[in-house]
């Protein structure tokens, strides 16, 4: 893990006592973020965001895949979470695993109760086919608050991931299905819906939004909160003895926060160019 | 899959270019500020990230000279078939432990023993050529961490296709599955490194391969070697800059 | 009862209105289940724990401290203790519907499981004071025989009683709660499984007793944020509740096993 001294950390404890912390941020400050899209021409969408000095790279593939069960979604969404070898020696192995899947699960669990994608048009053919959208999420550099990064990242590459326009043709029964060749008949996604996480560490008696490495290795707590552009929560995960009044406190923030959040991101995307 | 002609009539190849004539390559260093080299490697629409970290202290066993460790992975994104390479994938490694071997003739492992160098390798973009980009951007990987060489390494790739042989092959050459050669040169001896031979060739076809990736790599370390200049010359310019600001103050 | 039986074996793809309006809740919203304790119930562990909360049955082995298994690299991992978990769901308890979905069953750990070892470290690793047990490992090992809802608490909660069984130094004893939020906007103490997959969203709380924190809170599905505040304040209050009869059912046991002194 990254090392901190007792020295170190003594410091770092004082200074966000006095309501600034290392870096000189506010306490509930997010880092300079900058942004690409259309990164990946081999991919259907995909973004590059540094946030501080966490890089993320994600790739969405866009597939036509069977309906699983019974689920009446139009589109299946399936992450992988994936931390380069060279962004730390450290996530190799199991370790690797069980914080990968971890992160795998909470955005799936946000998304599928953010509900982002009962999109009509989407619909292929209710009961057999459906969209399946692969996200793919590359950590190149670790520099503390990975979730926000990766949250920021796939939203951005999902609105920037052209749906190949099909054609249904039904003949005895069977469907068939024709995706259009043509590059240009493609469709955006609308994700004004997609949920992005908000991440606080608790250090010392505070919370801090967006840590960075050393704030992540002295605290003594993180909580993580998907909201979406309405304010409402839809995953948290939380680690460690968080206080209940503070709770309260922080979810006004959050909610402020993640609005002003969305709308920069939806903007920059728009206006095409990086924060 | 209809048989493309990969060198049309007039001698231009799939991509437009002319059979001796390299790809348009962009390399950026020193890109990951916490790691200890890096570089971004661009290869027409190949695209490498390399990684170096080192000279680090080695726990587990002593050895008089330093070691290294080299790990390749292929993104899922990266070629237009989504595949799960993970990193104990036979192709990743073999393409690690190659390119090891390679870099441990070429560090001169005897000025940090007891340590280890740690080479991670993420190919982003697959667009042929994956292993000798890999090798190019780990040289300047190296170059950005500080690590003493003997030499720059430079690879390039070289084919046969159709009665001529190209230099510096893309992806949907190098699935035709002719003779293709890797090949890796010491920059300035232009002494061979490593090379790896696809599918068969005879002894003439052979040698041709040889004298083109020659060629290649020369065109390849120019670019290389221009950049890494830029880098060093950028370096050196803000350094003066804080100097100078230092002796005012 | 045997309708639902039916409709399991049947084509899994009955979708799960049908099932909520055949459902009635027989005890008042915010009451929990019937719960049932017992520690030491695996004699050759250090401590165990066996908790069942209406129908969830769930019991917990520790074994610890010990020293560690596996040694990951580097002093200085181990100079504090470690906690590990591993969770297996018996092969004949409910399946949740998520589990239809990622379960590989019989093929090692699936990746639910997993999941929900991670998460229960981290309930526990702050609680568990790990400077007193330098170069050791406390190892879970915690077996769900029947889900009917409210798993992980009922988890949290004989991991609790295990860890007091092994006399492994606490902060406190952590009691957990899940509060589901129905369709209808009501707030349902500890759902059973059809309340848990018909709700549209879940909260579990786990906190230590006399200590106004949280350990952890998991929540699925999309809530603004005052029902969730005040799902969570719900949860909290019923948790303090279920973990008071904890305590008192722990200084029993206490009382129970004392041997009586030499000199009377």
């Amino acid at each position: 893990m990254y090392a901190v001294s007792k020295a170190e950390k003594a410091y770092l404890l004082d200074t966000i006592e006095t309501g600034t912390r290392l870096d000189g941020r506010q306490l509930f400050e997010y880092r300079p973020i900058s942004l690409q899209v259309g990164v990946l021409p081999s991919a259907s969408g995909s973004s590059r965001l540094r946030l501080g000095e966490t890089e993320v790279l994600v790739g969405v593939k866009v597939e036509v895949g069977d309906v699983v069960e019974s689920s009446n979604d139009n589109v299946q969404l399936l992450f992988t979470v994936e931390c380069s070898g060279s962004a730390s020696a450290d996530f190799l192995g199991r370790e690797a695993e069980s914080w990968s899947s971890e992160l795998q699960n909470a955005l799936e669990s946000a998304y599928r109760a953010a509900n982002v994608f009962d999109d009509e048009r989407l619909s292929l053919v209710p009961g057999k086919f459906c969209w399946l959208f692969k996200v793919d999420i590359l950590v190149l550099d670790t520099g503390g608050n990975m979730m926000d990064a990766i949250s920021m990242a796939t939203r951005t590459a999902l609105s920037t991931t052209l749906v190949p326009r099909v054609h249904i043709v039904q003949s005895e029964g069977s469907f068939e299905l024709e995706i259009d060749d043509n590059p240009d008949a493609c469709d955006t996604l609308k994700v004004e819906k997609a949920p992005t996480f908000l991440t606080f560490s608790l250090i010392g008696n505070h919370f801090v939004l967006d840590p960075s490495i050393q704030e992540e290795t002295c605290a003594r707590g993180k909580l993580s909160v998907a909201v979406d552009a309405n304010g409402d929560i839809c995953h948290v995960y939380s680690f460690g003895l968080l206080d209940a009044v503070e709770l309260s406190r922080l979810l006004t923030i959050i909610k402020k926060t993640g609005k002003v959040l969305l709308n920069r991101l939806d903007e920059c995307v728009k206006n095409g160019e990086s924060s | 899959m209809p048989r493309e002609e990969l060198i049309s009539p007039d001698g231009l190849r799939t991509d437009g270019r002319r059979p001796l004539e390299i790809r348009k390559v962009t390399c950026r260093m020193g890109i990951l500020p916490r790691a200890d080299g890096s570089c971004h490697l661009e290869m027409g629409n190949t695209i490498v990230l390399a990684t170096v970290y080192g000279p680090r202290e080695l726990s587990s066993r002593q050895s008089s000279c330093g070691i290294i460790r080299c790990e390749y992975s292929m993104a899922s994104f990266a070629s237009t078939d989504r595949r799960r390479g993970k990193r104990s994938d036979r192709n990743s490694v073999e393409m690690a432990s190659s390119i090891k071997k390679t870099f441990e003739n070429v560090l001169l492992t005897d000025l940090f023993p007891k340590s280890r160098v740690d080479i991670f390798i993420q190919v982003l973009q697959a667009d042929g050529s994956e292993r000798s980009a890999a090798i190019n951007a780990v040289t300047i990987a190296m170059v950005n961490a500080g690590i003493p060489m003997k030499d720059l390494i430079v690879s390039c790739s070289a084919g046969y296709m159709e009665n001529t042989t190209v230099m510096d092959l893309n992806h949907v050459e190098m699935i035709t599955r002719g003779p293709q050669l890797t090949l890796a040169i010491y920059a300035s001896t232009e002494r061979m490194a490593t090379a790896h031979l696809e599918s068969k060739a005879s002894f003439e076809i052979f040698e041709n391969l040889i004298a083109i990736a020659k060629k290649g790599c020369l065109q390849m370390f120019d670019v290389m070697h221009s950049s890494i200049e830029r880098y060093s010359l950028n370096l050196i310019a803000s350094r003066d800059h804080i100097a100078t600001f230092g002796s005012r103050a | 009862m045997e309708r639902r039986i039916s409709q399991r074996y049947g084509p899994f793809f009955e979708p799960i209105h049908s099932l909520e309006r055949e459902y009635q809740r027989t005890r008042p919203n915010n009451a929990p289940r019937s719960l049932v304790l017992n520690t030491g119930t695996v004699v050759d562990a250090a401590g165990s724990g066996y908790v069942e909360l209406g129908k969830t049955k769930v019991i917990v082995a520790v074994q610890g401290p010990r020293p560690p298994i596996r040694i990951r690299g580097g002093v200085e991992n181990t100079m504090n203790g470690r906690i590990t978990c591993e969770v297996v769901k018996s092969s004949f308890c409910y399946y949740s519907y998520e589990s239809t979905r990622m379960a590989n069953v019989g093929r090692g750990v699936s990746e639910e499981e997993r999941l929900l070892s991670t998460r229960l470290v981290r309930v526990f690793e702050p609680i568990v004071i790990l400077d007193k047990y330098p170069k050791c490992s406390i190892d879970l090992y915690v077996v769900i025989l029947e889900d009917d809802g409210s798993a992980f608490a009922a988890m949290t909660l004989a991991t609790s009683l295990a860890l007091a069984d092994a006399s492994i130094e606490i902060i406190s004893v952590v009691s957990s709660v899940t509060v589901a939020i129905s369709t209808k906007q009501e707030y349902l103490v500890d759902p059973d499984r059809t309340e848990s997959e018909c709700a549209v969203g879940l909260i579990t709380v786990s906190l230590p007793l006399h200590a106004a924190q949280l350990c952890e809170i998991q929540h699925t599905g999309k809530l603004s944020i005052q029902v969730w505040l005040s799902a969570v304040q719900l949860a909290v209050e019923v948790a303090q509740t279920i973990g008071n009869s904890m305590c008192q059912f722990l200084l029993q046991e206490m009382e129970k096993n004392e041997t009586p002194s030499l000199c009377s």
